[in-house]
C-alpha cells in the first residue's frame, strides 16, 4: 500500500516537476533570445553611427544653418533621432505658428486695403457725379488715375509675394541638388544600385529640366497673365483679354503636363526598379544561404548590417527632407493664400461702388492661383521623388 | 520680372494717355498705332527670348554617388565576409586561414576576388593538402561566383 502511494505521488508530481523545469528552460531560452536581439540591435546602432560618420553631410549641414527654422541643429543627431523613432513634431505649436503667420500677413495688407477702399469710394462718388457738375472726360481721367493707384498698390503687394514664391522654388532646387546625391548614395549602399541608376537621370531631369521650365517659362508667363489682367482694363484702345487667355492656357498645359506625365513616369519607374532590386537581392541571398548552411551566415548575413544601416539612414534622410520641403514651401503658400483672400475681400467690399476696380481685384485673385499651382506642382514632384527614393529600395 | 512689369505698364499707360490727349488729325491714328505696336512687342518679349534660348537652359545637372561612402560600406562588408569565411573554414574543414575578400564598390556587394592563405591544415597532412585546397577553391568559386585563390 505504501509502495503504491509512493508511486502514485511520484506520478502526480512528475508533471509538476516537468512544468516548472520546462518553464525555466523556456524562460532561459526567452532571456537568451532577448539578449541576442538586444545584442543585434546594439550592433546595428553602432553600425549606423559609424556609417553616419562616414557619410559626407557637410554641404547639407551648411544649408541647414542658413535656415532660421533649422539653425543650430545637428543633422546627424536629428537623423539618429529619426531612426530611433523620435519625430518630436509639436503639432500644436506648428498650427499656432501657421495661424500667426497667416494673420500677420493679413494685418500687413490692411493699409493697402484701406487705400483700395478709399480709391474705389472716390471713384464711385465721381461716377455718380458724372451726369451732374463734372465733365465726363474729367471723371474718366479721375477714374483712370484711381484705377492706376489701386493697381500700383496691389501690384507692389503682389511683387513681394511673387518674389517669395520664386525664391521658394529656387530654394527647392538648391535642396534637390544637396539631397539627391546623398539619397542616391545611400540607395546604392543599401543594395539598390539598379534603382539608383534608374532614378539618377529622373531626378536630374526634375532638378534641371522641370525646375527650369517653371522658373523660366511658367512663372514669367503667369506674371504676364497678371500684367495683362491689369492693363486690359486700363484703356479701351489696348485690349488684352485674348492674349491673357492664351497665356493662361499655356500655364495650364505646362503645369498639367509636368505633373501628369513626369509624375506617372517616375512612379512606374520607381515600382519597376524596386521590384528588380528586391528580387535580385533576395535571389542572391537564397542561392547563397540555401546552398550551404554556414556558421555566421556569410555573404547573406554579414552584409545585412551594412544594408540595413544604409537603408535606415536613407529613410531617415528622406523623412527629414520632407520636413525641409515643408519649411521652405509653407510660408510662401500662406502668403499667396493671404493675398488671394485679401483681393477677394477687397473685390467684395468695392463691388457696391461699381467701376473697374472690383473686376480687376477679382481677376488678380484668380490669376494668383497659377503661382500657387506652380509652387505646389514643384513641391509635389519633389515630394514624390523623395517618397520613391525612400520606398523603392532597402527591402531586405 | 519687375522690369518687365514696369515697362509693360509704362507702355500701356503711355498709349492710354496718348489716346486721350492727341487731337483728331491724320497723325493721331499713326501715333496710336505705333504705341500699340510697341506695347505688343513688350508684351511678347519673354516669348522672343524663350525662342532664342536665352531664358531657358536645357543643361541638366549631373548627380553622382559619394564614392568614399560606398567604399567605406564595401570595406566594412569585406571585413565581415573575411571573418565569416575564416569561421566557416574552421567549422567545416578544421583549418586555420587568413582570407581576403574583394567586393565591387557599386553597392551590389558581389565578389570580385577571394583569396585564402591557409596557415594550419589541421588534421590534413601531406598529400591531402592539395585535395582539400581544391575542394575549398571549388566551394568558394561556387559560393562567391568569382575566382578563388588558395595559398598556403
Amino acid at each position: 500500500m505504501n509502495m503504491k502511494k509512493c508511486i502514485l505521488l511520484f506520478l502526480l508530481f512528475i508533471p509538476l516537476i516537468l512544468l516548472f523545469a520546462g518553464g525555466e528552460i523556456y524562460h532561459a531560452g526567452a532571456e537568451e533570445m532577448g539578449e541576442a536581439e538586444q545584442s543585434a540591435e546594439e550592433e546595428l546602432q553602432e553600425n549606423i553611427s559609424d556609417l553616419l560618420d562616414e557619410l559626407d553631410l557637410a554641404e547639407l549641414q551648411a544649408y541647414l544653418d542658413t535656415l532660421s527654422e533649422f539653425h543650430g541643429i545637428s543633422l546627424k543627431d536629428r537623423l539618429k533621432a529619426l531612426i530611433d523613432g523620435d519625430l518630436s513634431l509639436d503639432y500644436g505649436s506648428l498650427a499656432e505658428s501657421v495661424l500667426h503667420t497667416f494673420l500677420d500677413e493679413i494685418s500687413v495688407l490692411l493699409p493697402a486695403f484701406a487705400i483700395i477702399l478709399a480709391a474705389s469710394l472716390l471713384c464711385g462718388i465721381l461716377n455718380s457725379a458724372k451726369s451732374g457738375f463734372l465733365h465726363s472726360t474729367m471723371s474718366d481721367i479721375i477714374g483712370f488715375i484711381a484705377y492706376l493707384a489701386v493697381g500700383a498698390v496691389v501690384l507692389s503687394c503682389l511683387l513681394a509675394v511673387l518674389s517669395s514664391c520664386l525664391s521658394a522654388i529656387e530654394a527647392l532646387g538648391v535642396q534637390m541638388e544637396l539631397v539627391y546625391p546623398v539619397l542616391l548614395t545611400l540607395m546604392a549602399a543599401s543594395g539598390g544600385n539598379v534603382s539608383a541608376a534608374i532614378f539618377r537621370p529622373a531626378v536630374a531631369f526634375l532638378s534641371g529640366g522641370i525646375l527650369n521650365l517653371f522658373t523660366a517659362v511658367v512663372l514669367p508667363v503667369s506674371v504676364a497673365v497678371l500684367v495683362l489682367g491689369f492693363v486690359g482694363d486700363l484703356s479701351s484702345e489696348v485690349r488684352t483679354e485674348k492674349l491673357g487667355d492664351f497665356f493662361k492656357s499655356i500655364c495650364r498645359w505646362l503645369i498639367g503636363l509636368s505633373l501628369g506625365l513626369f509624375g506617372l513616369f517616375l512612379t512606374v519607374q520607381g515600382i519597376a526598379a524596386a521590384q528588380y532590386d528586391g528580387i535580385s537581392l533576395r535571389t542572391v541571398k537564397y542561392v547563397v544561404s540555401g546552398s550551404v548552411p554556414v556558421v555566421g551566415g556569410f555573404l547573406s548575413g554579414s552584409v545585412d548590417l551594412v544594408l540595413a544601416g544604409s537603408a535606415l539612414i536613407k529613410n531617415a534622410l528622406g523623412s527629414f527632407s520632407v520636413l525641409l520641403l515643408a519649411a521652405v514651401v509653407l510660408k510662401p503658400l500662406l502668403l499667396l493664400g493671404a493675398m488671394q483672400l485679401f483681393l477677394r475681400i477687397s473685390a467684395a467690399a468695392t463691388e457696391p461702388v461699381g467701376g473697374k476696380i472690383p473686376a480687376l481685384l477679382s481677376r488678380l485673385a484668380g490669376d494668383i492661383g497659377y503661382f500657387t499651382a506652380s509652387l505646389l506642382s514643384v513641391a509635389f514632384l519633389y515630394f514624390l521623388t523623395l517618397l520613391l527614393l525612400v520606398c523603392s529600395s532597402g527591402v531586405l | 520680372m519687375q522690369a518687365y512689369i514696369l515697362s509693360l505698364s509704362g507702355a500701356v499707360l503711355l498709349s492710354a494717355v496718348l489716346s486721350a490727349v492727341l487731337p483728331d488729325g491724320r497723325l493721331a491714328p499713326l501715333i496710336r498705332g505705333m504705341a500699340k505696336l510697341i506695347t505688343l512687342i513688350l508684351l511678347i518679349s519673354p516669348v522672343i527670348s524663350l525662342l532664342r534660348g536665352t531664358a531657358f537652359s536645357a543643361e541638366l545637372p549631373s548627380f553622382s554617388e559619394d564614392a568614399a561612402f560606398l567604399s567605406a560600406c564595401t570595406q566594412r562588408a569585406e571585413r565581415e565576409e573575411e571573418l565569416a569565411l575564416e569561421e566557416w573554414l574552421q567549422a567545416e574543414y578544421g583549418i586555420a586561414a587568413e582570407s581576403e575578400v574583394d567586393l565591387w564598390e557599386d553597392g551590389s556587394y558581389s565578389a570580385k576576388s577571394v583569396s585564402v592563405r591557409i596557415s594550419d591544415f589541421g588534421i590534413y597532412a601531406g598529400e591531402a593538402h592539395i585535395d582539400i585546397s581544391l575542394q575549398i577553391e571549388a566551394a568558394l568559386e561556387n559560393k562567391f561566383g568569382c575566382e578563388a585563390e588558395i595559398l598556403s
